[in-house]
């Protein structure tokens, strides 16, 4: 099996079709988290995980292979979603009115996502990557732009809304 | 908090599956596909209006009076004067470069 630097590599000379065994290498991952940053909406999950692709295909030549590729994908689905998340804010602003409005499925382990809905969007990212990912502070802070003691003092304030 | 554990406990059990990934993976690709081609396509159209700009210039542009200047021009350079030119001003340069190094070598 070709390991994923081999792949980006591949498909940085030329192959497409090498990101196309990426994508489903890590479709699954990227929404799974997806899923759970958005609590179980499916379409916003799907538009995360593709949008994530997307962009990390156009910058696959700035992908560092000191970091695993899952590791960047990650960070890149972290920054699709903040950016999602502007984007509906700045929509909802709008005086809605008496519209009919779409509301979403919603799939998977509720349990988990009525625990992190008094979250901020920022909270979720961490919590959810911390807590569901094992990831380390550090890495935390890597993708969110942090320092790591901001990252920490936002996951206890996190545990404290959550207790 | 045990009970905060145990949700945690599990979702991380819990996995999420893409509906169709090859399917997925296909469309995903010919976005891609779909977004090389226009930039290909705006770099095409870039290069043709600078090039018939260029064109144009040249079509608009006397010619013949650009031509008959530039060899009057020609004409009346004096090559022993460019050629005196040359050798003064590269013994100057060789001159400067000497005394820079000289002047590391004293300041050392």
């Amino acid at each position: 099996m070709e390991t994923d630097e081999e792949l980006v590599r591949r498909a940085l000379k030329g192959g497409n079709h090498h990101y196309g065994v990426l994508i489903q290498r890590y479709a699954d991952y990227l929404f799974g988290l997806g899923m759970r940053l958005t609590a179980g909406n499916r379409e916003l999950a799907e538009d995360i995980s593709q949008q994530s692709f997307l962009k990390s295909y156009s910058y696959l030549k700035s992908f560092d292979s000191r970091k695993t590729y899952k590791y960047w994908l990650t960070g890149i689905a972290v920054n699709c979603f903040k950016d999602m998340i502007k984007k509906e804010q700045k929509y909802t602003d709008l005086e809605a009115g008496n519209e009919p409005s779409y509301v979403p499925q919603l799939e998977g382990n509720t349990g988990f996502f009525c625990l992190i809905k008094p979250l901020t969007e920022d909270e979720k990212i961490l919590f959810t990557l911390k807590y569901i990912y094992d990831y380390q502070v550090s890495d935390l802070a890597d993708f969110l732009d942090l320092k790591p003691g901001t990252v920490k003092s936002k996951i206890s304030r996190a545990l404290e809304k959550l207790k | 908090m045990t009970l905060f554990k145990e949700i945690v406990k599990q979702e991380k059990q819990n996995s999420y599956v893409q509906r169709d990934r090859e399917l997925f993976s296909f469309y995903t690709l010919t976005l891609i596909a779909q977004e090389q081609a226009s930039q290909k396509l705006k770099r095409k159209l870039w290069a043709c209006l600078i090039l018939l700009t260029v064109c144009l210039g040249l079509f608009f542009a006397p010619i013949n009076q650009l031509v008959g200047a530039l060899i009057t021009y020609l004409n009346t350079i004096d090559m022993m004067g460019i050629l005196k030119m040359a050798l003064i001003s590269y013994g100057v340069a060789g001159l400067c470069l000497v005394l820079i190094k000289r002047g590391k070598i004293i300041l050392r």
